[in-house]
């Protein structure tokens, strides 16, 4: 599908992408929508003219028409100061060692390299404008689906794609499906032949990076005869890590009210979370510890010490000079103005409560668990089990972890040599024992993380589990000079490394992480491993040569800045404000303050056109599932043609964005079609989801359902607008219409405008809607029970939106309730 | 497929009839069929009928907020609107109309009612009412004896516009150049044991009648009101290639309860087939009153109807249904806004319509729950039955809530032809399919004929819905456009 030559420029480039996150833009037009714009896209994109005389027309079309005054704030567009086009890299990925790893990063949040594994048929990721990533399984090609950026179908499948793109969603049919049309790129183009079936879902990711392009992505899916297939489509933003003492969560995460890390190394409570455009440099920060680079814009404030100030220049190279370190003033420097050698801040969480609950033995035990334990509920017949891997050479710790675990337990610990393998196991059926294993360290090893209770232990108790730890995951090389001993663990979960590096500090000790790439191993008797990516905590003991200090007064560490990245940028950039002093922050680590005023510039645009179409007999489904950041206008034409007895289904969620415009739908053009549409809407503080759906029955015997569910909060407006339509001679047409709406708070909005239009005199047709609030009596029950108010609350929601969730493949279930969950946060009181 | 913004409607067939002169440029739907509201005419009327000085005021600012509105304001409902099958670009309006004084007790009253005020396009045919109506002081008049009486009342009732929607193009019309005008006013507690009967005869060809009428009911009053809109004349046939001119008929029906009052008014328009009918009705309901509305909408060419609840008072509540049994080539535009301000209101909103032939029904409804309105309830419900192949049924029941402190707020909305189950039921029983099917039809349409509290007029209407039924339904698949009997 991609020729053999511009795989290899693909892999030539991938150094570049060895975790970094400093895409290197090839091409990207200026900003604004004029005739050469359209020209320049369709130029780059090397097109063939009756694209480029498509595009012109929209373009045209798009100027002509009025902004629609049906519903209200999207005269807020400035359509001049977007960016329509964007190049992020030469050629779409094949692979997914191909990705970037910043994406990767964004993507695992999803769960993707498990669904990878699991169950993934085919990924399809969009990064600002062009999809990067494509991986279709052989025996999906062997089967003849195609499964391609829309781009390249054009170039790949001419005669397939200028027959049905734009024959769903004609460029006139409203304004921004003419925007789309004029500057579209990326998205996905499907083929599923005759007759087949595609086992698995295809999954495509679309997000609007930190960069801020307006995104334009066209997807085009033809799904032949008979065909049937699951196309699923998730949209989301990413950002920078910030400390919330116990776990880094990205910087869009973070909302006011939720407590994060200051430069005290305080948890402090934030006041607003801000967020505005801006085009310039980007800098990126490196530190001698490389895992903790972070990205800010030259004028952000970081609290850093210049490097004159506390070494001194020795001829041939700068020489720290403790005593200055200890007494020059740390200043809040802008990061433009920062050079490499500069000494950055990396405060120490300052946080101290002892949990005397936890004995020594626990703590001992938890750190053998972190490096080697799982606890689980036996498969069999549900025994809890806590067990230990070790290898069978390493007989004191054996015996170590084996008595610890009998104290704890109670129980006397059993040990089992694996037959064939350097393995013994050390395991004990205990409920208690299995749960504090859960409760403080979690479980599968991508996933182990540090309980906020271990996390503000006396460091001094934190060494008695860091301790074991490093006899489990660690090793120890000693220097061929010097006393000096490096010691690494390197664990596969990316908080728990976060987190090592916060209770080592503390200690005293500064480490580095560095990252390890995914690779497979052959081991000699020719099995494969794969080893998934990995976080390499590192420290020195004894160094020689120190490289980062350690400030006892500050209670910080000084970490030298290796190296500054300059790249250009336009984008969202981020910010918090603290409720309290220090106004600032944490960012992967290190103390960033918060900026001066935030510029509220234009709002990022979405406008996406998504064509289905389901040839007589085929069976499709969409599903989607956005969390768009709340300053995007997503405004989304979707809509599918269904040919004789086929059956389309939309599945479609909207969470994020501050204005959704979106109404699947569906024209049911062949007799004995279906159409089945299940829309979900979220509306926060600020925003207004305005989605529902469409049915537009053209033939004979043809059957729709619509169900909506909306839930509108914090003066967040949710409003359902949907068409019924059966048209003459669309006759013994089966049609029904229900939507309910949520309303948790006073200042919440929620509109219903259902328009059903019957021209047809044996049609069946119902409709309901209804509105309220949550029931008290449902939540007084609930708490009853020993829920919190929050947790039963948020119990009933998942509830009223389950018609949704058991739609979805079980991971996108628990994605979307987390999502959920997050926009409920802190809604009551 | 191309654009679907805008559903395309056929142009009318009356409008293409072979050897007619060629018809003026094609029309918008939403351009509006007269031309004769200028402010010459707002002027003139004040002129000929030598009202004062806040008057002409009055409709020169009403024919100014004419001039500034478009059509439909509400931009829910602005591709469901199609004025094009009227055609009133020759109709001229009434200036000075008959006027009568005040009623008082008559012996020519009917049986079973407590007031009658019947108008024949620009005259008082009757205006009595019953000794009991006279002795609780209750006033029936004409607007031109109210200004003669009492001006101040009047002018308090309508200076500035208040009770009609200020953002509607046509209720300002009826504001500003309405030539006929009845006023009904009911003192506090006081009880009426039969109803009000206010009818207006219309169908002069050519002519455009424009009027308002004002109901004012004291705190705790209670009465009935009946409302018929009935043609003037036997309808005009034309010779061979002649065009009969449509008329035009525009009415408001403006309520004010006070506390605790309660009123009930059934409405019939059966006017004929070449008549355009506007109607305005808007009510203000105070604490703890109760307001029905039994509309029942079954003649003209076209028909554009809106209905303004506002719940003010505490506890006030409003019942409100509304039938539709169309035929031919007719098109009811009917919208019921409904906006609960006070607490504890309840709404109950119910449309209906049967459709036969090619006529076409727009049922629009929005109910509205402010911040203030904790407890509503309110329920609207759009019901369309499909007896022909060709009819178009179009239902748009909405909710805008602002306090989700509720108790219920829903709509619900059915299209759908004759349930085969139900008919199957009373063919086992041995009812001949027709006459099942007219059981079914009429059995759907009762709930307005049975609130119809004057047996005359209830009577009246089941046989204008019999007689309805008898023309069209048996050829309803054929769609026939014949001639109305």
């Amino acid at each position: 599908m991609t020729s053999s030559k511009t795989r290899e420029a693909v892999a030539d480039r991938r150094d570049q992408y060895a975790f970094h996150d400093d895409i290197a833009y090839l091409r990207e037009t200026k900003r604004g929508l004029t005739r050469d714009t359209v020209e320049e896209i369709s130029r780059i994109k090397e097109e063939p003219d009756w694209m480029l005389q498509s595009r012109l027309r929209a373009y045209d079309h798009f100027l002509k028409r009025p902004m629609p005054m049906w519903t209200d704030g999207l005269d807020k567009i400035d359509f001049d100061k977007i960016v329509y086009y964007r190049k992020p890299s030469e050629r779409e990925e094949k692979s997914w060692d191909d990705v970037p790893e910043q994406i990767k990063a964004t993507f695992e949040k999803l769960g993707i390299p498990e669904a990878e594994r699991k169950f993934l048929a085919g990924v399809g990721a969009q990064y600002d404008s062009e999809v990067v990533y494509h991986n279709v399984r052989e025996e999906l090609a062997k089967i003849g689906v195609v499964f391609m950026g829309t781009d390249q179908g054009l170039k790949e499948y001419p005669e397939l794609f200028r027959k049905y793109f734009g024959t769903v969603v004609p460029h006139e049919d409203n304004k921004f499906s003419a925007l789309n049309g004029a500057v579209w790129s990326g998205g996905s183009f499907v083929y599923v032949p005759k007759g087949v079936e595609v086992p698995l879902p295809l999954q495509a990711y679309f997000r609007i990076n930190g960069e801020n392009t307006g995104q334009f992505e066209r997807t085009l899916i033809v799904v032949d005869e008979g065909a049937k297939v699951h196309y699923i489509e998730g949209c989301l933003s990413d950002s920078e890590l910030v400390s919330l003492g116990d776990a880094m969560v990205p910087v869009v995460d973070v909302t006011a009210g939720m407590k994060v890390m200051n430069s005290d190394g305080v948890e402090a409570l934030v006041s607003a979370a801000r967020r505005r455009t801006y085009a310039g440099d980007m800098l990126k920060i490196v530190p001698v510890s490389v895992g903790n680079g972070f990205e800010v814009t030259p004028e952000h404030p970081v609290l850093a010490m210049r490097r004159q100030r506390a070494a001194v220049w020795q001829g041939t190279d700068w020489k720290m000079d403790e005593s200055a370190l200890h007494t020059a003033d740390p200043e809040w420097i802008p990061a433009g103005d920062l050079q490499p050698g500069d000494l950055l801040c990396f405060p120490v969480a300052a946080k101290c409560v002892d949990h005397p609950e936890l004995s020594d033995e626990l703590l001992r035990f938890l750190g053998y668990y972190l490096a080697e334990g799982s606890a689980f509920e036996n498969g069999v017949n549900g025994v809890p089990t806590v067990r230990l891997s070790f290898n069978i050479a390493e007989t004191d710790t054996i015996e170590d972890a084996r008595s610890l675990m009998s104290a704890l337990s109670g129980k006397r610990a059993g040990l089992y040599e694996v037959p064939g393998k350097n393995e013994a196991q050390v395991y004990v059926y205990s409920r208690e024992l299995m749960n504090r294993c859960l409760r403080h360290c979690g479980s599968g090893s991508a996933t182990k993380r540090l309980s906020g209770e271990l996390m503000e232990l006396p460091p001094k108790r934190q060494k008695l589990f860091l301790d074991t730890y490093l006899v489990g995951d660690g090793n120890r090389t000693k220097r061929a000079k010097g006393d000096s001993v490096i010691v690494r663990a390197a664990t596969t979960s990316r908080t728990l490394a976060f987190q090592l590096q916060e209770v080592l500090a503390r200690l005293g000790t500064y480490v580095g992480i560095n990252v390890r790439k995914a690779f497979n191993e052959v081991m000699p008797d020719g099995r494969e491993i794969s080893h998934r990516e990995a976080y390499v905590v590192h420290f020195t003991e004894n160094p020689g040569n120190r490289m980062v200090w350690f400030d006892a007064g500050r209670n910080c560490f000084w970490v030298p800045i290796r190296k500054i990245e300059r790249r250009p940028y336009d984008g969202w950039v981020y910010n918090l404000e603290m409720a309290s002093a220090p106004n600032a922050y944490l960012a992967r680590g290190f103390a960033v303050h918060n900026c001066t005023a935030p510029i509220y510039a234009t709002d990022s645009l979405h406008v996406a056109v998504v064509e289905v179409i389901a040839l007589p007999g085929s069976k499709v489904r969409y599903t989607t599932i956005q969390n768009w950041s709340n300053d995007v206008y997503n405004l989304v034409t979707k809509r599918a043609h269904a040919h004789e007895r086929a059956t389309v289904e939309w599945i479609d969620a909207n969470t994020g964005s501050r204005k959704t415009v979106k109404f699947p739908s569906i024209y049911l053009r062949g007799e004995g079609s279906s159409a089945d549409i299940i829309s979900v809407a979220v509306a926060g503080r600020g925003q207004h989801q305005d989605t529902g759906a469409k049915a537009i029955h053209l033939a004979k015997n043809t059957t729709s359902r619509i169900v909506s569910k909306s839930v509108s909060k914090d003066g967040g407006r949710a409003t359902y607008r949907g068409q019924l339509k059966v048209s003459p001679g669309a006759t013994g047409v089966v049609a029904s219409v229900r939507c309910d709406a949520l309303m948790l708070d006073d200042e919440s909005r929620s509109d219903t405008y259902p328009y059903i239009d019957i021209q047809e005199d044996d049609t069946t047709m119902t409709h309901e809607a209804t509105v309220g609030k949550i029931s008290q009596d449902q939540i007084f029950y609930l708490m009853s029970r020993g829920l919190t108010e929050n947790e039963a609350q948020n119990l009933v929601i998942q509830g009223f939106l389950e018609v949704f969730t058991k739609e979805l493949p079980m991971e996108y279930a628990i994605e979307f309730n987390r999502l959920v969950k997050l926009e409920m946060e802190g809604s009551l009181g | 497929m191309t654009s679907t913004s805008a559903p395309k409607e056929a142009v009318p067939a009356s409008n293409t009839e072979p050897g007619k002169p060629a018809r003026a440029p094609r029309r918008s739907p939403t351009d509006l069929p007269f031309r004769f509201a200028d402010r010459g005419l707002a002027e003139a009327l004040a002129a000929e009928r030598e009202e004062p000085a806040w008057l002409r005021d009055e409709r020169v600012a009403a024919w100014q907020a004419f001039e500034a509105l478009p059509v439909e304001s509400n931009q829910l409902y602005t591709p469901y609107i199609d004025l094009r099958s009227a055609d009133l670009f020759e109709a001229r309006p009434w200036v000075r109309t008959e006027s009568a004084p005040a009623a008082t007790a008559a012996p020519e009253l009917p049986v079973g009612v407590d007031g009658l005020i019947e108008l024949r396009e620009d005259q008082v045919a009757t205006l009595a009412l019953s000794p009991a109506a006279v002795r609780g002081g209750v006033i029936l008049e004409t607007f031109e004896a109210a200004l003669a009486r009492h001006p101040d009342g009047l002018r308090a009732d309508i200076e500035g516009g208040a009770s009609l929607p200020a953002n509607d193009k046509l209720a300002q019309l009826a504001r500003g150049f309405w030539s006929q005008g009845v006023r009904l006013v009911v003192p506090d507690h006081v009880h009426l044991t039969h109803p009000i009967l206010v009818r207006w005869a219309s169908g002069n060809p050519g002519r455009a009648l424009v009027t308002r009428t004002l109901v004012r009911l004291g705190a705790g009053a209670d009465i009935s009101l009946v409302e018929e809109q009935v043609p003037s004349g036997a309808d005009v046939d034309c010779a061979e290639g002649e065009i009969v001119p449509q008329g035009f008929f525009h009415g408001t029906t403006e309520v004010v309860l006070g506390t605790d009052a309660r009123l009930a008014v059934a409405a019939i328009q059966d006017l004929g087939p070449r008549q355009v009918v506007f109607q305005h009705r808007t009510a203000r309901v105070g604490e703890g009153a109760s307001l029905h509305w039994a509309l029942a909408q079954l003649g003209s060419r076209l028909v554009r109807s809106r209905v303004d609840n506002r719940l003010e008072g505490d506890r006030s509540s409003v019942e409100q249904a509304e039938i539709v049994f169309g035929d031919e080539e007719q098109v009811f535009d009917l919208t019921s806004y409904t906006r609960h301000l006070g607490r504890d209101t309840t709404g109950n909103l119910l449309s209906k319509a049967a459709l036969l032939d090619r006529a076409r029904s727009y049922m629009k409804g929005l109910i509205t729950i402010e911040k203030s309105a904790v407890g509503t309830d309110s329920f609207l419900g759009e019901f369309g039955m499909n007896l022909s192949r060709a009819n178009r049924a179009v239902a748009i029941p909405s909710l805008e809530i602002d306090q989700p402190d509720c108790r219920r707020a829903a709509h619900s909305s059915s299209v759908g032809p004759i349930d085969p189950a139900q008919l199957f039921y009373l063919e086992t029983r041995g009812i001949p399919p027709d006459e099942a099917r007219k059981f079914i039809v009429l059995g759907f349409l009762e709930p307005v004929v049975a609130r119809v509290p004057l047996a005359a007029a209830q009577e009246r209407l089941r046989e204008l819905l019999d007689e309805k039924w008898a023309e069209g339904a048996g050829t309803s698949s054929g769609g026939s456009t014949g001639a109305a009997a």
